[in-house]
Formats: C-alpha cells, structure tokens, sequence
C-alpha cells in the first residue's frame, strides 16, 4: 500500500513535470476558443468568437497577445464586442476600457482609395501581467445591401501559436442553403445537430515556429461555403470574355510582333499598375471593372490577372486565366477563400502578374492543382515539373591569382546561384517536428573544368561522394586530367514534403551540398615549388 | 487698414498662385542635366505659415511635382498627408493634374479620403488625408495645396471652451518648427516663410548649409522667409549620424531659453498630476522595495520592473495625448504606455519610494541644438541620488537590459523638467568595459579539418542584453536551437555537443551572462595534402550579432561626416588551436598595437609548442563619433579583422 502511494505520488510528480516542462516551452495556453457561425435563410450570416487565454511569459504579452485584431467590412459587416476583460494572476478583474478600441486602416488595404473602407478593430488588452488570462467575446453580423455579397466562404485554421485546450467551431445553417464543407489534416468528426454542426478539438498543440513549414498548412483546417465551384467557375468564366481593345491599342500601338504586343501589356500590368496586397478572400466577387483599374494605377492581385487577360483579349492574343487550389482541397471547394493563386496563360507560357517574365509553373505542381475554366467549369491542366537545370562553367586559375602564403582558397564559380542554394536551408535546426515543404522540387547539375596554368596544382585530395535517399540524390566528383581540373555537382529532389522522419538524413543531405568541402578548393602556386 | 494688411499677408502665406506659376521652374529642371536621371522631380515644395497670438499655425503647404519615369507614376498615383486630430486639421486645398498632353486635371478635394491611419503599437487615432491623381504619365505635373491648422507636437496644456483651442500649442504663445531642408528628390525650389506676431521674440538658425534668408514685415507681423535652390539628394556614408546632425536644417523658436522649456515642463505635468500616488501602486512599490537596503538598490528595482512589465502599447487618454504623461492609476491598471507613460510610471513609484524624480524629454537618433524647438521623440526619467545629482533612467530601453540607462543612448541630450529649471544635458560616455564581449576558446584540430572544442562567451552591459537576446525576448521553445544557430554560423555542419547558460538565462539581474559551447565541427579546416587551411574560431561570424562595429563598413578611406556604432565596447578574444602533430603554422606569428581617441587594440598570434594562440582586446570607445575619429577607429577595427584571415598550417 505504502509503495503503491509511493508510485503514484512520484507519477502525479512526473505529471506536474511534464506539466511544467510544457508550459515552459510555451508562451501562453488557450483555454478556450469557439467560434459559431450562424447563417440565415438570406445567406446572411453571423459570427460570434469566444476566447480565453492564459499569459505565460513576458513574451506573450510584450509581443504576441497584447491585442487582437478584427478586420471586418462595415459595409456589409457590423462588429459588437460582447464582452472584453483580463483576469490578473491575483484575480483582480481589469475591464477593456473604452480607449483600448481603437479601429484603423488595415495594413492590406493601404494606399487603395477603393479599399479605404475596410476597418481594423485593434482591441488592446490591458492589465497584462505574468499569469493573467485575457477574456474577449465578440460578434460580427453581415448586413449585405446587395445580392451578391450574400454567401457564406470560410476557409480556418484550428491552430494557433499556443496550445489550444479546447477549439470549438459550429456551423448553423438551414439546410436551403446547401453548405458544402470539408475538414482537412482531421479525423474529428462533427456532431450533427438539427441544422447545426460542431467540432470540438481538444489538446491541439501550438504550431512550430520553424521554417519551411508547408504552404497548404498541416494543421486542421476548415472549409465551408454556400458557394459552388461551378458557380465561382462561371463567374471567372464570363469576366474571361470581356476585351479592353481601346487601352490594349494604345499600349501596343508601337510592337510590331506578338511576343512585343505581349511584352507590352505584361509590361503595363506588371511595372505600371502597383499591387494592393487584398487577399483573395476580403475582395472575394467584387473586383473593380476594368477602366476603374487601369485609371487608378493599383490593383489586387485578382484585378491584374483580369486586367492582363482583358488587354491580351483586346489585342487578339488568345490568353486563359489559370487558378491555383491547394492539392488536398476537394474539387466542389474551388471559391475565393480557397484560392492560392492566379496567373494568366498566353500559349505554353505563364504570366504571375508580379514578373515581366513568365513563371515556372512546374515547381509547385506537386503540391498545387492548376484549373482553368473550360465551357464554364474548372478543368484541371496537368502541368508537368520543372526540367533539370544543367549549367556549365569555365575558369582559369592563374599564377596571378591573389594568394595566401602561395596558396589560393578557390570558391567554384557562381556556387551560390543553384535552384538549392537559393532555399537559404544552409543551417537547419537539427530538430523538427512539422513536414519540412521545399520549395519545389529539383534537378540541377553543374560542371566546372578549370584550368591550372603552369605551376599551379590542386592540393584537394580528388574525392567522390554520393548520397541516395529516399527524398533525392546527391553526387560531387572532383577529378584532374592533365591540367584540367573538373567539379561535377548534380542534386535531385524527387519529392517535396520531407517528413520528421526523414529530417535527419536530409539534413546531412543538404548541408553536405552546402558544405565548403565539394565546393573549395585549394590550389598551390608554382613559387612555393 | 489692419483686416487689409492681415488679408494681404494670408494671401501671400497661401501660395495660392495663379495657374501653371511653376512654369519657369519646369525649364530650371529641363536644363539641369544633374536631375534627368530621377524618377521625381519636385519643382517647388514650400511650406507657408500664419502663427497667431496663442501660437498655433495656419500651415499651406504646395507641391508641385513632376513625373519622369513608371516608377514615379506609381508613387504618386495618390496623394497622402498625415496629422494628428487632437491638435491639427488638414484638408486637400486643391489638386490639379497637368497632364504632358497639355489638359488640365483639377480634382474635387471634397472626394478626398479622410481616415483612421494605419497603426501598430500606437492607437493614439492618427489620420491621414488621400486623395487619387490616378494613373499618370511620364511628363505629368502635380500641384497640390493642403491646407494645416494646429501644431504636431508639445507639451500639456490645459485648455476648455471653444473646438479651435486643440489647435493651441501647450506651451501657449509659443511656436516653434524644425524643418529639414534636405531633399530625397531633386527640388528646384524649396521655401518656408513663416509670419509672426511682432511682439514675439524669434530665434532662428539654419544649420550645416546656407539659404537666402530675408525678414519683412507688415503692420502685425515679422515675415521671415528661408529658400533653398537647385537641392539634390544629400549624398549619405554607411553608418553616417542622422541627417539632422550632417544636413541642412532650420530650427525656429520664440521660446527664449531651454531653462524656460524646463521650468514649463516640470509645471504642467505636477499641474496635471501625472504623478499622484495611487494606492494599489504604492502597494507593489512596497512589495517590490521590501528588501532593498538601498536608494540605489530601490532604483533599480522599479526601473527595472517598469521596464520589463509595462509593455510598449500607446493608447489614447483623449485630449493632451501625445504630449501629456499618463497618470499613476491608468498606467497601472493598463500596465501599458508608450514612453513617455512607462517615464510617468516610474517617476511615480520612485516617488511613492520616497525619492525625488521628474520627467525629462529627449531625443534618441539625433543632437538638439542650441534653439529651443522641441527636438524631441522620446521621454525619459532622472531621479535625485543620495549624492544629490540626478541620474537618468530609461524604462522603455532597458527591458531585460543589465543597465538602468541605456548605454545605446550614450552621448544624448535630454531635458528634464524640474524645480530648478534645467538646461540641455548630455549623457556620458560609457566605459568600453562595460560593455565587454569576451569570447574564449579551446580547441583542437584533427588531420581530416575537423575542430573540436569548447568556447565561452560572456558579456556585460548592451553586449549582455545581445547575448542574452535569445532567452529574454526569443519564444522558449527556440532557446536550444538559437545556441545551435550561434554554432553554425560558424559552420552549417557544426556539432553542439553541448551548451551550459546557467539554470535561468533570462534571470539577467542576477549576473552577467555567460554561456559554453562544447562543439565538434567537421570539415572546418580545408585539407590539402599536406597542409590545412581555416580561421581562428573567434574570428568566424560566431556572435557577429553583438559585435556591430563589423557591420561598419571600414573599406572607406576617409569620412567626411560622423558615423555611429550601436555602443562603445570591449572585445576580448582568446584562442588556443592545437595542431596536428607534425605540422607547423607556415605564417610568423604576428603582433598590433594601435591608440587613438576613438578605439584601441592589441593583439597578437603565435605558434607555441603545437598550439596557436591568438589574443586581442578591441576598445571601442564611443557610440558616435567625429568624423575626425574615423582614422583612429578605422586603424584598429581593420587591425582586428586582419587577425581573421586564413591560417596555413603545413607537414
């Protein structure tokens, strides 16, 4: 009995210590967030937050949750804070005063009179100490005025930069709206309720803070739209249609070929009308008409792509719009919200809107689906991955080369400029918990033949080295024939998404590309013979 | 007579010029061959002011630019202003486009967007007036009015009655301005006239350049009247002292001495009651000072407790924001506030510990000069010691910061406002010991290049807080992996064996920080056959964060304006590299001294037994400098680095 006491006292002691151990690691703990959606027959909609917070460290309320933002629309959204206060460590209770509301111009729709509107309710939490709990509640309505603002599109998250205890989302919606919605990188299930549906997350981790994490994200995430694929496809298919033949002759009116006529319109979208950084999911379907674009100088990223197909129209240049949907996403979810990204396709080439020249659109082939829109539906176009890149330098080490005590440290030429080298992943944590994404995949190869002038001689041992894995492969030859030196690097990444499973062996991997030893060399002049 | 001579004078200030006025100026530009390569080009950009009895302005303020290329056409395809509207009013006069067609735009100003700014940290309700040109073309012109009412920054005043009175500067019946007169585009003309009362006494200087200057007068008013010509943008040096301190400048004032500014500043914020006890603070006065034996000891009690738990969030108390120091209870119970509030706070509780502090206002990034215009961004604390001399303190610098002034304002001047009416003082320079960065390493090197070894890092004052960055304002979770990051830096496929920070790093008042490294790196030398090539450990990017004076670019030969280091410092390197048996470092060893005002170093590398050993000490001695001192700092900085080249060690 006594070591039975014993044992547990030592594992409710373990608990605590991982308890402390945790909450060491984190700066703050939600204890609850719920957020409830209640849509209306009309397709209006309400949205009412909940959440609960405890501060754990000076961190978390110098940097992190020392407010809370609320980006809304009032003209098609009203926001009431229900209720706003924090909890100090002692209990005492500090009310938000009123002076902590303070609404501004969000970040995204700066410099854009059309956008001048949207608010930004900046909520500053007061009375923040270590071990506080910061308590708001608030409700966005939708007034819409219009018919076309009527629908329903979220796309969330369920993580946050701290543990969640508890995340609870819910759905209402009356079954005429026919909500369509998906829960990805989940197995929760939802409890059905009459016409409302919750899921309740309990224990969610907070997010790593760690680089290259994966774009489409690899945390829960919920959609849920009154919209239909089909629906957005028509929309973009008939504003695909519309020509801007008057500004497209005045822009080419000097190009005397195709390829000029194209330059000149990217041109103008690209370098002469600035971009407003409204995410696809604020602007949704109201993109300004085409002559309010080209008159103001800006426009979203949306607005160029329609601009630009527009102008290409307008010059008889057959061009489509191409969308990009995160490859997990279900096919019936193709709506603003989900939207990654939008380019204009003009024959076999792509154009971002944000480059003169068109883009690769292979690189991310394997973790987007491209659609265009074809007889008014999204149809998916199989983009195939990016060619191997082979790049071949020459060089020349003379005797009149800068050296060290007679000998000279040589860097291969243009060794930084590879595809590989440019993800920056030189140094990489040797620790990881989430899905390491690259940023494409990859097949490069390099080869350098340097010539050693009389009396100069390579001093690195000659060496081969490979590495095969199941993510890629990895070769560096370093061979001499008579005075030529050669360097032969080639690297190949076959998939995209390393697991923490294999973060160790493409950590070697990759910083043995990285490393000075296949890529320096060490040479020794003829006066120290 | 008099409403004629007034009405005479607002037109003149207005600038509100028949139409295309600019015109000789545009052929000034065309035949400036120096302005053809620039995007813009401002032919007039001018600044006119009435200032009233009370000291409030009536600014306009003209524009005319003109587009020379895609870029510029993007920039300008709107038009914003910024203001403040607790105490001014701005407005679009008018906007007309000269289109390169020769039409004429002229935009309806009542169209213009009036909204709540952009913000982040501070929610004081900043406004900005926009209003669209739109799409332009290259060969446009822009001229635009807008037309001011109020001041942008004082002090206090404790005004009622009528809505024009926000617009009375605090300290009433007096003006001041500072105006840049460097340009960041080309500028033809470049004009402020300024109208004032004859009965106030006006001192005014340009600074670091000339300007025609003229004084005229009319029945009520002196009209002083500054223009510069032909401005092109001021050439700037990497890590050059602020433009305030190197460019031309006009700093205005009718407030006679800062002793004056002192004696005001002190007054209006007793007379507010900034500083009223309040008993839940007195409460944590008391709890926090239990054990200190010391006023001193009190002093760095409460600084340091402001600083790290009053966060840096500025929201508004309304009228007098911006320039009236929160009181007691508010910034309490928000136990947030900007500068200035985070300054109140702990005036009030070393007040409330019994000790006799004040408010001072200063300028971080910039000298004031002589003129008492408000030159100020930044507010501060001084506290009367046992000595009877009062020292400064800065709750919003030193969060987790060993100092109770920050040495990264060393060489500032400052104001404070108390009984004894004050003038312009300037904080001391700070010892270069203290703020040592000592690295100390040990290693050995192996025959296939791999090191091996362990390296201490410890460091006091403005090093401390940069080592201590990390633990003190990193996310937890990253603490292990930022000790990695330090390795490699040196070397992405260094090998932390392990590191010792101590039980609570972040705990920075309880000693200087000191952390050790044990590593393993492969490949760290360049192996031949023969002979290996690397750098001393201490030399190769570990720590460059803390060691700002190698982001001082020291390839230039000579300077011909001040520059500046983050803060003075003491750099001390030691190094033992154990070779391979067998091989021998091919260089001699070497040895440095140099002294100047501005820095010091000694060093020196040989080869004992079959060890390197490398020493160097780097004394920093000032956060800005002359730029007479750039010999002297340039000599020893290049002298430290020169210890980093490459060493050959051969069989």
């Amino acid at each position: 009995m006594k070591n039975l006491i014993y044992k547990k006292a030592v594992l409710i002691l373990c608990l605590l210590m991982v308890t402390v151990s945790l909450n060491a690691a984190n700066e703050a703990e939600y204890k609850r967030i719920t957020k409830e959606y209640t849509l209306n027959e009309d397709g209006s909609y309400s949205l009412r937050v909940y959440k609960e917070i405890k501060l754990l460290t000076h961190k978390a309320f110098n940097n992190l949750y020392g407010e809370t933002f609320i980006i809304y629309n009032p003209q098609i959204e009203t926001l009431k804070i229900n209720d706003s206060y924090t909890t100090q460590a002692d209990g005492t209770v500090i009310k938000t005063p009123s002076n902590a509301y303070n609404e501004v111009l969000p970040a995204s729709a700066a410099n854009a009179p059309a956008f001048n509107h949207l608010k930004e309710m900046v909520v500053t939490h007061t009375g923040l100490e270590l071990g506080a709990t910061i308590y708001l509640d608030y409700t966005l309505t939708t007034t819409p005025t219009d018919k076309s603002s009527l629908y329903f599109d979220i796309n969330e998250q369920i993580s946050e930069s701290s543990p969640v205890k508890e995340y609870t989302l819910s759905i209402t919606a009356p079954s005429s709206l026919g909500l369509n919605y998906e829960l990805i990188n989940s197995t929760v299930k939802p409890i059905v309720s009459g016409n409302t549906t919750q899921w309740t997350f309990k224990n969610l981790a907070a997010a790593p803070i760690e680089m290259y994490k994966p774009q489409n994200g690899s945390a829960p995430r919920l959609i849920a739209t009154t919209l239909t694929s089909n629906a957005v496809a028509e929309r973009y298919s008939k504003i695909a249609d519309i020509d801007y033949k008057t500004l497209a002759t005045e822009l080419i009116k000097d190009a005397t070929s195709e390829s000029e006529k194209i330059d000149a319109l990217v041109g103008f979208v690209v370098k002469r009308t600035s971009l407003s950084p409204l995410p696809f999911s604020y602007q949704g379907n109201k993109e300004r008409c085409l002559k309010a674009v080209s008159k103001s100088g800006y426009a979203t990223k949306m607005e160029k792509a329609v601009l630009l197909n527009s102008l290409l129209k307008g010059a008889s240049i057959s061009s489509e719009f191409v969308f990009a949907y995160p490859k997990e996403m279900n096919n019936s979810l193709l709506t603003y919200s989900t939207l990654k990204d939008v380019a204009v396709k003009v024959g076999d080439k792509y154009y971002s809107t944000s480059s003169v020249s068109p883009i690769d659109m292979g690189i991310r082939s394997s973790i987007n689906n491209y659609y265009t829109i074809l007889d008014g539906v999204f149809t998916k176009l199989d983009i195939a991955p990016s060619e191997q890149i082979v790049k071949n330098y020459t060089d020349t080490i003379s005797n009149q080369m800068k050296d060290n005590n007679g000998y000279i440290v040589y860097s291969l030429k243009d060794i930084n400029k590879g595809i590989v080298k440019s993800w920056g992943m030189n140094s990489l944590p040797t620790t990881r918990i989430s899905t390491l994404e690259l940023p494409s995949k990859a097949d490069e190869s390099s080869k350098w033949d340097i010539e050693l002038a009389d009396g100069v001689t390579l001093q690195t041992p000659l060496k081969n080295i490979t590495l095969n894995d199941s993510f890629g492969s990895l070769s560096i030859k370093l061979t001499q024939k008579g005075n030529v030196v050669t360097v032969e690097r080639t690297v190949n990444f076959t998939k995209q998404h390393i697991t923490p499973a294999e973060y160790k062996r493409f950590r070697s991997f990759i910083t043995q590309w990285g490393s000075t030893k296949g890529s320096t060399l060490l040479f020794e002049k003829s006066s120290k013979n | 007579m008099k409403l004629f001579t007034l009405a005479a004078s607002i037109i003149m200030l207005s600038n509100a010029v028949s139409a295309q006025d600019w015109k000789g100026l545009e052929i000034k530009a065309e035949s400036n061959k120096s302005f053809a390569k620039y995007g813009t080009i401002n032919l007039l950009d001018s600044i006119g002011v009435e200032v009233k009895e009370n000291g409030s302005g009536t600014f306009t303020i003209r524009k005319v630019i003109k587009i020379q290329n895609a870029a510029s056409e993007i920039t300008n395809r709107i038009i914003k202003y910024d203001y403040d509207p607790l105490t001014a009013f701005a407005k679009f006069k008018n906007v007309t486009i000269y289109k390169n067609d020769g039409s004429k735009v002229e935009l309806d100003v009542t169209k213009a967007n009036d909204y709540a700014a952009p913000a982040r940290a501070i929610y004081w309700g900043a406004r900005q007036i926009m209003i669209e040109p739109g799409r332009l073309e290259v060969g446009d012109i822009i001229d635009y009015t807008i037309d001011k009412k109020g001041f942008t920054y004082a002090l206090l005043q404790d005004n009622n009655s009528s809505n024009d009175d926000r617009f009375i500067p605090p300290m009433s019946g007096q003006y001041y301005d500072i105006v840049p007169f460097w340009v960041n585009e080309p500028t033809v003309r470049k004009v402020y006239r300024v109208a004032i009362p004859k009965d106030k006494e006006v001192q005014y200087e340009f600074y670091q350049g000339e300007c025609s200057t003229s004084i005229r007068q009319n029945e009520s008013s002196n009209i002083f009247q500054f223009v510069k010509n032909d401005l092109m943008p001021f050439t700037t040096e990497r890590n050059m002292v602020n433009l305030f301190d190197v460019a031309p400048k006009l700093m205005m004032s009718t407030t006679p001495t800062w002793e004056d500014k002192s004696e005001w500043f002190y007054g209006v914020n007793e007379d507010y009651g900034s500083f009223d006890a309040h008993p839940e603070t007195q409460k944590m006065v008391d709890k926090l000072i239990k054990n200190c034996k010391t006023n001193m000891e009190k002093i760095s009690v409460l600084t340091h407790w402001v600083a790290d738990n009053i966060r840096y969030s500025g929201i508004s108390m309304g009228k007098g924001e911006g320039y009236t120091l929160h009181n007691t209870e508010m910034n309490f119970v928000d136990r947030a506030g900007v500068c200035k509030d985070k300054a109140a706070l702990l005036i009030s509780m070393l007040r409330m510990a019994g000790l006799e502090s004040y408010p001072a206002m200063t300028m971080a990034g910039s000298r004031i000069e002589s003129i008492p215009a408000d030159h100020f961004n930044h507010c501060v604390t001084v506290v009367k010691t046992d000595e009877g001399v009062y020292i400064p303190l800065d709750p919003t610098w030193v969060p987790f910061n060993r100092e109770l002034w920050s040495s990264a304002e060393q060489q500032q001047h400052y104001l404070p406002g108390t009984p004894e009416p004050s003038g312009l003082c300037l904080t001391p320079i700070s010892a270069p010991e203290n703020h040592y960065f000592r690295l100390n390493s040990s290693s050995t090197l192996k025959e296939d290049g791999t090191l091996v070894g362990v390296v201490k890092v410890s460091a006091e004052g403005q090093s401390d807080a940069a080592v201590r960055q990390p633990f003190t304002t990193g996310y937890s979770s990253l603490w292990q992996s930022a000790m990695e990051q330090e390795l490699m830096n040196v070397s992405p496929e260094a090998k932390l064996i392990s590191v010792n920070y101590g039980k609570d790093p972040k705990d920075y008042q309880k000693k200087a920080i000191e952390i050790t490294f044990k590593y393993e790196i492969p490949n760290y030398a360049i192996v031949g056959d023969d002979e290996m090539i690397f750098k001393p450990l201490t030399m190769s990017n570990i720590y460059n964060s803390v060691r700002s004076h190698l982001r001082v670019d020291t390839n230039l030969e000579s300077r011909k304006h001040g520059f500046k280091d983050s803060c003075s410092r003491l750099v001390e390197l030691t190094e033992e590299i154990t070779i391979p048996s067998g091989y021998t470092l091919v260089q001699s060893g070497k040895s440095a001294n140099h002294t100047s005002n501005a820095a010091d170093f000694t060093g020196s590398l040989e080869m004992k037994d079959n060890k390197i050993v490398m020493s160097q000490s780097l004394a920093l001695k000032k956060r800005v400098y002359d730029a007479k001192d750039w010999d002297g700092y340039r000599t020893a900085v290049n002298s430290h680095k020169s210890f980093g080249e490459e060493l050959i060690i051969k069989k």
